[in-house]
């Protein structure tokens, strides 16, 4: 049943493939998962991931500081070097904070997905150990109705991929899909230009029509004044 | 913690690495993690070399050092892709970006590795010119590690045959040249990262000679005890 178990997962990389995103623990395609905020251990991995980006970028900035400043004569003003630095990459951290709000707010169906799977993977897990406690254990009675379950979770899973990979197509053209009133205005603009067509096409028909039966009319009616003289 | 996984699978499975580098899989979390560890992994060994002459040179070079190999990469990077795609590179630039900074990576843990030697020198020989040879010495071979697995690493995930236009090779071998010379100016505009012996703490040195007139007057100068 573990190998069973084990297959009904849904990995990183099929979330990557799926979602067409880099898919993690604590980001999202480089956007801070809300779930982060509600687990202690997933905001200890941001703070850490985060302080070390900005001590690398600090490491960087500071040693290009110092390649500059070194070209004045008696440079003395460290502590100015460094509180500017530091200056300059809090507003940078607060800019980057801000843009990650703004571009959150079209990721919230995908965050709740992705909680979704969490759950479904931890209930897996919750499973596995059952299992290897059964295995453990000979007396122990066999869980059950487990085929049930399999098909279960073999279904939330199907459902989970599929709902993600809908969640994909709607986010890649979400540009195209909020310009929906714009569109339907176009859509009924292009009716209008077909039905116009239509009737042009129809008159000319018409016209046609008419065309051949004068000629026709004019020939019979030359035929007939024709025929009592011969 | 993810950080250093990225790292392990560097080391421990390159051709897995390099092939997830070549489909563009994950690029952006690797930048990021090769990043962070080998900043953190320099800037011990830059404490330890600092610690050579106090605590004030020990903070400097921790930060001197990371800084060193970072803004040397990010000196050359522009050069290498540009120059590349000009000659018929299909990669984007964070593919180079993360196959150069395998290469600081390699370095930094290289460096990592040969702290303990290093500490032990700095606690049992008290040779200015000794230490600063022997530090000469590890970062030349760590660097040269370093840029034969990035040379191996490109030439891989660009997919390097014979049909290659033999330019695009000259021109990696060109890069790797230029890399050196940039690190090694820019090391020498950075000094001191060693400090002198019985000298105050100072930021910055005076600009004279260069890199390789120093490390010649040190070679001479252990040798004949001026």
């Amino acid at each position: 049943m573990t190998s069973d178990l084990q297959a009904l997962r849904i990995t990183w990389s099929e979330l990557d493939q799926v979602t067409g995103l880099d898919i993690g623990s604590v980001f999202m395609g480089g956007i801070i998962r809300p779930s982060v905020w509600r687990s202690r251990r997933q905001l200890l991995s941001l703070v850490i991931t985060e302080s070390l980006v900005l001590g690398t970028i600090f490491i960087v900035c500071f040693g290009l500081g110092l390649v500059l400043v070194r070209q004045q004569e008696g440079f003395d003003q460290l502590g100015g070097l460094l509180l500017g630095l530091a200056g300059a990459i809090a507003v940078g951290a607060s800019a980057w904070h801000f843009y990650q709000w703004q571009r959150s707010k079209t990721f919230i169906t995908l965050a709740r997905l992705l909680d979704e799977c969490d759950r479904h993977n931890d209930i897996i897990q919750a499973l596995q150990v059952m299992a290897e406690l059964e295995a453990a254990q000979v007396t122990a009675p066999e869980f059950p109705r487990h085929s049930e379950v399999l098909v279960a979770l073999q279904a939330t899973r199907d459902s989970l991929i599929s709902a993600l990979m809908t969640e994909k197509i709607l986010r890649r053209h979400r540009v195209l899909l909020e310009r929906r009133q714009e569109l339907f205005g176009t859509i009924e603009t292009n009716l209008a230009t077909l039905q116009s067509l239509q009737v042009n096409h129809q008159a000319s028909e018409y016209r046609q029509f008419l065309q051949e039966a004068l000629s026709i009319g004019l020939a019979v009616q030359q035929e007939m004044i024709r025929g009592p003289a011969e | 913690m993810e950080h250093f996984s990225t790292l392990i699978l560097l080391l421990r499975d390159r051709p897995t690495f390099l092939e997830e580098v070549r489909h563009g899989k994950k690029i952006e979390s690797k930048i990021l993690s090769l990043l962070v560890v080998s900043s953190l992994f320099f800037a011990i060994y830059g404490a330890i070399i600092g610690s050579s002459s106090g605590w004030q040179q020990l903070l400097v070079s921790m930060v001197k050092l990371p800084a060193l190999y970072l803004l040397t990469l990010l000196i050359c990077l522009p050069t290498l892709y540009f120059f590349d795609i000009l000659f018929g590179s299909k990669a984007d630039f964070r593919q180079y970006a993360v196959l150069s900074l395998t290469t600081v990576s390699v370095i930094s843990v290289l460096l990592f590795s040969f702290a303990p030697v290093t500490l032990f020198f700095l606690v049992s020989i008290r040779s200015y010119h000794f230490f600063l040879l022997l530090n000469v010495a590890i970062f030349g071979l760590t660097g040269f590690i370093g840029v034969r697995l990035f040379y191996s690493g490109i030439r891989s995930v660009m997919d390097f045959t014979e049909d290659t236009p033999m330019i695009r090779n000259r021109l990696l071998l060109f890069w790797l040249v230029l890399y050196g010379l940039v690190g090694s100016q820019l090391g020498w505009t950075l000094r001191p990262f060693f400090g002198s012996p019985g000298q105050p703490f100072e930021l910055f040195r005076e600009v004279e000679g260069n890199f390789y007139s120093q490390v010649i007057t040190s070679f001479f100068s252990l040798l004949f005890g001026r």
